[in-house]
């Protein structure tokens, strides 16, 4: 799903509105050994549905964020926390553990030699039903559903160390997928991936949020995140300095730092439009940049 | 199959009969190629990677071994070498090779998730019996990285992995061991997040998608395990074969 197939109802946009799914309140964290925060007073509402983005230079506490959402912090790693994650308008310090936790989140880590822990791809879809304790015939079910959704029917009988890097993170999406979790977070799942397996992850996060998954997805390589992402979320030195619908986002103030995470055609727009062009829309991808430029021809072309 | 490896095992320690040992060996081959349809030559180079081991310990024990009636096949100088020695080391090297092929059967032949399976049965916790899967499946992964960490210090100058040299070899070995030590904790943290939030957990009952049960080549297998028991028995108990496990 990309940004130009989001859902045509924008209640999700408005935080008023709805609970949000995910939410941090005036929270901040601080790892046992560090002696800086990490997280500094983020504020972060994310909708049911919704495909949120998150960017920012390394060392901006993007991976610690994620884990604060999904309950790995506190239950896995310890730390100083001051303020109030939500799940579903429960508070976090009110679950159990982690492992009641990962009913509703999920984790997508890195590395995904980590997330693969049988040797074949139809025990690896089948193996977090089995953990719950899932009965046989609904595994099946959920097992055949993940492999139709994510395109892997032909990988289900390979042993998992022989696939290339995309599959191995395509095959973790649905192992995760099958679970039916409400929010999936995905921490820079692309970070070890050449352009073909980086576009296979980003194509089975489109399908996660196009079956009605909440994702929030960590990544650097902004010119595919944008096709996909509703809003947008920029971190530096632990805070969230920028928020919102992703053209406002890119459009808005940014550090020099920042400037390097712009799409190249949307920079090439605002350019364009700084020099006088008359650019009705900025382009967030090739295509759209295609489109502009069509319409600036015909224009030229037509007067 | 662990029975068949029991039985074999047992034998295969308690004799050294050149013609037995070859006609286990031999078995073994034909239970493979017949039952799991794997022929020789996908496993010949691995055996042949033995074939230096059973010369020095057949060479060895020729050495040591005195013959009966200082009859020896050769001398050279100071040097004897016994026919009974090399009889002895030639059984020793094949009972090695018999027992290597026998485990490299079972691995061939056995899904893990079957064996964490068959031992949930015998009522393990899950917890042990996944372990043997669990390593099948990050054994891959740890090769990687060894060679990744010896081409890396290769390159920067640290003894060459590939030298034909076997000290420079060691040292390059021992070198990577502390990090791929290293490297190999930091995975396993990573590792056991992600089976929490996989919903991996010790205190509650799981489910098994997969069911084991007898299939046709097994009951071949058990039929075979039974009639070489019997007939091994039967050599033994009848003073046709020597069971020894050395000396």
């Amino acid at each position: 799903m990309t940004l130009e197939q989001a859902p045509s109802s924008t209640a999700w946009l408005d935080p008023d509105t709805v609970e949000p799914i995910l939410r941090a309140e005036n929270f901040s964290f601080t790892y046992d050994a560090a002696r800086a925060p990490v997280l500094v007073d983020i504020d972060l509402s994310v909708q049911r549905g919704e495909f949120l983005g998150i960017v920012g230079p390394t060392g901006a506490g993007k991976s610690t964020l994620l884990q604060c959402l999904c309950g790995v912090i506190p239950f896995y790693t310890p730390g100083t926390r001051t303020g109030a994650v939500f799940i579903k308008g429960r508070d976090l310090a009110d679950y159990r553990g982690l492992a009641d936790i990962t009913n509703t989140v999920s984790l997508v880590l890195q590395d995904p030699e980590c997330q693969l822990f049988n040797l074949h791809v139809r025990d690896e879809l089948a193996w977090g039903l089995e953990n719950r304790g899932v009965a046989v015939p609904e595994i099946l079910a959920a097992m055949q559903h993940a492999a139709d959704a994510f395109g892997i029917g032909h990988l289900l009988d390979r042993n998992t160390s022989t696939l290339s890097g995309g599959e191995k993170q395509r095959v973790v999406v649905a192992s995760v997928f099958a679970l039916r979790p409400e929010i999936v977070l995905l921490d820079e799942p692309t970070s070890e991936l050449d352009p073909v397996g980086t576009q296979m992850v980003f194509e089975a996060a489109g399908l996660l949020a196009a079956e009605g998954i909440t994702v929030v997805m960590v990544e650097h390589k902004v010119e595919e995140l944008v096709r996909y992402a509703h809003r947008l979320a920029v971190m530096e030195a632990g805070r969230i300095t920028a928020l919102g619908p992703v053209r406002d986002v890119l459009r808005g103030d940014m550090t020099a730092r920042l400037t390097a995470y712009r799409p190249h055609v949307f920079q090439m727009g605002l350019d364009l439009r700084a020099r006088g062009v008359a650019v009705d829309a900025v382009p967030l991808s090739i295509e759209e940049a295609v489109g502009m430029y069509r319409r600036l021809q015909s224009v030229a072309i037509h007067g | 199959m662990f029975l068949g490896i029991l039985v074999l095992l047992y034998f295969v320690l308690t004799t050294l009969v050149v013609p037995y040992m070859a006609a286990m060996l031999a078995l073994v081959v034909l239970v493979l190629w017949l039952l799991a349809r794997i022929p020789p030559r996908e496993y010949a180079p691995v055996l042949a990677t033995f074939v230096p081991l059973i010369a020095i310990v057949t060479l060895m024990q020729a050495v040591v071994r005195p013959a009966a009636g200082d009859a020896y096949l050769a001398r050279i100088g100071s040097v004897r070498l016994s026919s009974e020695g090399f009889t002895v080391g030639l059984a020793i090297g094949m009972r090695l090779m018999t027992m290597a092929l026998t485990f490299a059967a079972f691995a061939m032949t056995t899904n893990p998730n079957d064996i964490a399976l068959a031992l949930t049965k015998l009522r393990i916790h899950y917890r042990y019996c996944y372990l043997t899967s669990f390593a099948l499946r990050f054994l891959p992964l740890v090769q990687d990285e060894a060679a990744t960490l010896l081409t890396a210090m290769s390159v920067r100058g640290s003894p060459d992995p590939s030298s034909s040299n076997p000290v420079k070899r060691a040292r390059a070995v021992t070198n990577i061991l502390l990090p791929l030590i290293v490297g190999s904790l930091r995975r396993s943290v990573d590792i056991a997040l992600a089976m929490e939030l996989r919903g991996y957990r010790d205190d509650r009952p799981r489910t098994y998608i997969r069911r084991i049960g007898m299939k046709t080549e097994d009951y071949w297998l058990l039929a075979g395990i039974t009639l070489f028991a019997v007939v091994s028995f039967a050599l033994k108990f009848s003073g046709v074969l020597e069971f020894r496990t050395y000396g």
